[in-house]
C-alpha cells in the first residue's frame, strides 16, 4: 500500500491540499482495493509480441491445425489468433496462414469455419467505379451466418483500408452508418453485420467478415439464399507525401447468395422448471461451430441468462435480430446465444436463468440440467 | 511538436478530438509512437507500453478474465489498424488508446448486457496469503467494499473512477476519452467522491 505522500502525489488532482481525512481514506481505499487494478493481463497475451522464435512455433501450430490432423485446444487458439493478428499486421513476412483464412481467426465464433472447412467457397466478385468486392466463403448455423470478402481498389492506387458499409445519412459534419444489408427470399432483414471484425491485408486487397445473426434455433433448412446489399465502400487511400484521405464509394454491390446451413448439434429438453411461483421452459438448445442458442419460455429478453459445462460459465445475450420490447408475454418464446464454440464441450450442461429487471412477471431464478447429444 | 488544429470526421470514433491543443515535449512515448509509424513491428511495444492498463480497465469493465482478454486484443487490433490515422494534436496516444477500449467495452457490453457480479471476483483478484488467513480475510473484505461502492454509482460515474484509479489515467486524458472538459471531469470526480465519502459513512 502506498504512503500519504505518495498517495497525495499521485492523486493531487483530487486531493489538492484538502486535508479531508475521510476523503483521503477513501482515495487510498480505491487506489488500493479496487482489484481490477492488480489484474495482471495472462501470459500469453503479454507474449504475444515476444520473440521471434515463439512466433515461429505457434505459427507451426496454426498451419498443423488447419490441416486434417489434430485440433489445438480453444486456448491455444485464442493464443493463435492473437499472435497470428500480431505477426501478419506486423508483417514478419515468413510463412503464415492465407491471409483470407487469417481473418476468421479473429473472432472466437467463426475460427471453425475455416479449421473444420465448414461452409461454402462461392468467388463472386462486383466492381463498381474501379473497386471489386469478392464474396469468397459463405457460412451459416443457428447462430451466426459468415461472409468473407476481399476488396481491392483501382490498380495502382494505394489504400490502407477499404471496408463495407452501408446507407450513410450524411448531414454537414454528421454521419451515421449501418452495416450492409442481409435479406433473405422474403426480404426480412438478419440483424448484426456490425463492426468490421479485422481487417486484413493481402496484397492491394483487404479481407473482412460480415457476421449476420444466424437462424434461430428453430432452423432445419439445409441451404438459405439471402441477398447482401453494401450500399457503399469506405476507403482510406495513401496519397503522395504520405498524407490520406477518406473516400466514400457509392455502390452499391448486390450478391445472390446460396449458403449452406450447417446442422450443429441439437438438444429439445422441453424441460419445464418452477422457482418463484412462475414456470419456464428450455424448449430447444442448439450448438455449432459459431455458438450456441438457447430458447425459453416463461422468462424474459432482458433475462439474466448463463451457461456453464466442463466447470466453465459463459453469459449470454439476446441475439441481434431479436427485438426487446418495453412490454413482453410469458407466452413469448425468447433466445439467448453465445458467439463463444461450445459444440465440443460433453456432460451436463447446466442453464441458469434470472430476471435481472423488474418486469409485470417475476418469478426464478431457474435452473435447467441437460445433455446436448 | 506543434500542429495545426485537427478536422474531425465524425463517423470516426478514434479520430482526434477537437480539444485544446499544445506543444508536448519529447518522450519515450514520442519515441516509440515515431519508431512504430516507421516499422509496424514497433507497435509491438505501444502494444506492451499499455497493455497491463488497458487489460486492468477491461477486467473492470468485463466479468471474466477471457472476456477481459479477448477486448484487450481487440483494442489492440482497432488501434493498429487506425494507428496511421493518429496523430498527436495533443491527444497523447494512451487517451486514444483508451477512447478506442472505451467503445469495445461499450459495444461488448450492449451485445452482452453483462453486469460485473459482485459474486464472481475471481479468486485470482484476491490476495492469497495463506500464512496471515486473518489479513487475507480483511483485505478481502476491503476489495469487496470497493467494489460494492463502484457498484452503487451511475455508469457513467463509475466509469470515471475506473478511468481515474484502475487505468490511472490523468484528468485530462480522462477527458479527451470521455469527450468533456477537463474542469467538468474534475467536477464530476469530485462530486462522485464526496457521494462516495458519504455512503461509506453511512456504513
Amino acid at each position: 500500500m502506498k504512503n500519504e505522500q505518495q498517495l497525495r502525489a499521485e492523486y493531487h488532482d483530487l486531493l489538492g491540499d484538502s486535508q479531508d481525512a475521510d476523503l483521503f481514506h477513501l482515495v487510498a481505499h480505491l487506489d488500493s482495493d479496487l482489484a481490477y487494478k492488480v489484474a495482471e493481463p495472462p501470459p500469453y497475451l503479454v507474449a504475444a509480441v515476444d520473440g521471434q522464435e515463439k512466433r515461429l512455433t505457434e505459427n507451426k501450430r496454426i498451419l498443423h491445425r488447419l490441416l486434417p490432423v489434430e485440433r489445438l485446444p480453444r486456448r491455444a487458439s485464442t493464443i493463435a489468433a492473437c499472435l497470428l493478428a500480431m505477426i501478419i499486421l506486423m508483417g514478419a513476412g515468413y510463412a503464415a496462414l492465407p491471409a483470407f483464412w487469417q481473418v476468421f481467426q479473429l473472432n472466437s465464433g467463426t475460427g471453425a469455419i475455416v479449421s473444420d472447412n465448414l461452409g461454402r467457397e462461392v468467388n463472386i466478385s462486383r466492381t463498381v467505379d474501379g473497386f471489386t468486392m469478392t464474396v469468397r466463403r459463405v457460412y451459416a448455423d443457428a447462430n451466426q451466418i459468415v461472409i468473407g470478402y476481399t476488396l481491392s481498389g483501382p490498380p495502382g492506387r494505394a489504400f490502407n483500408s477499404i471496408l463495407a458499409w452501408g446507407e450513410f445519412n450524411d448531414t454537414p459534419g454528421h454521419r451515421v452508418t449501418r452495416s450492409p444489408i442481409l435479406t433473405d427470399a422474403w426480404g426480412k432483414e438478419f440483424g448484426g453485420g456490425g463492426a468490421p471484425v479485422g481487417n486484413v491485408k493481402e496484397g492491394e486487397a483487404f479481407t473482412n467478415l460480415l457476421i449476420y445473426d444466424g437462424l434461430g434455433a428453430e432452423a432445419s433448412a439445409r441451404e438459405i439464399k439471402v441477398r447482401l446489399t453494401v450500399g457503399k465502400l469506405l476507403a482510406y487511400e495513401r496519397l503522395e507525401n504520405n498524407t490520406f484521405r477518406d473516400l466514400i464509394v457509392d455502390g452499391p454491390f448486390l450478391f445472390d447468395l446460396t449458403v449452406p446451413v450447417e446442422q450443429g448439434r441439437v438438444a429439445e429438453p422441453r424441460q419445464v422448471v418452477e422457482a418463484g411461483g412462475m414456470k419456464a421452459v428450455l424448449d430447444r438448445v442448439v450448438t455449432t461451430a459459431t455458438g450456441t442458442r438457447v430458447s425459453l419460455w416463461g422468462v424474459g429478453p432482458t433475462a439474466d441468462v448463463s451457461l456453464t459445462v466442463e466447470g466453465s460459465t459463459y453469459k449470454l445475450h439476446p441475439p441481434e435480430g431479436q427485438a426487446t420490447p418495453s412490454r413482453w408475454s410469458t407466452e413469448s418464446r425468447w433466445e439467448f446465444v453465445t458467439e463463444t464454440p461450445l459444440a465440443d464441450k460433453h456432460g451436463e450442461w447446466v442453464l441458469k436463468v434470472k430476471l435481472g429487471t423488474k418486469t409485470r412477471s417475476e418469478g426464478g431464478p431457474w435452473a435447467f440440467r441437460f445433455t446436448v447429444p | 511538436m506543434c500542429t495545426s488544429k485537427p478536422t474531425i470526421t465524425a463517423m470516426d470514433r478514434t479520430a482526434a478530438l477537437p480539444v485544446e491543443w499544445e506543444c508536448r515535449p519529447e518522450n519515450d512515448e514520442t519515441a516509440l509512437l515515431h519508431a512504430a509509424r516507421q516499422d509496424p513491428k514497433a507497435f509491438g511495444e505501444l502494444y506492451k507500453h499499455h497493455l497491463a492498463r488497458i487489460y486492468s480497465y477491461m477486467r473492470a469493465r468485463t466479468p471474466t478474465d477471457e472476456d477481459a482478454a479477448d477486448l484487450s486484443q481487440q483494442v489492440f487490433l482497432q488501434a493498429f489498424k487506425s494507428f496511421p490515422k493518429y496523430r498527436d494534436r495533443g491527444v497523447p496516444f494512451v487517451a486514444w488508446l483508451f477512447r478506442i477500449a472505451r467503445n469495445v467495452a461499450t459495444d461488448a457490453h450492449r451485445r452482452s448486457r453483462a453486469t460485473v457480479s459482485l459474486d464472481v471476483v475471481p479468486e485470482s483478484s484476491y490476495p492469497a496469503d495463506e500464512e496471515d488467513p486473518e489479513a487475507v480475510a480483511l483485505r478481502r473484505e476491503q476489495i469487496l467494499h470497493a467494489r460494492t461502492l463502484l457498484s452503487n454509482l451511475p455508469p457513467d460515474k463509475r466509469e470515471l473512477i475506473t478511468l481515474r484509479f484502475v487505468a490511472g489515467l490523468t484528468l485530462r486524458e480522462i477527458a479527451l476519452v470521455v469527450g468533456r472538459s477537463e474542469s467538468t471531469v474534475h467536477y464530476q470526480l469530485g462530486v462522485t467522491l464526496q457521494s462516495l465519502k458519504e455512503w461509506s459513512r453511512e456504513e
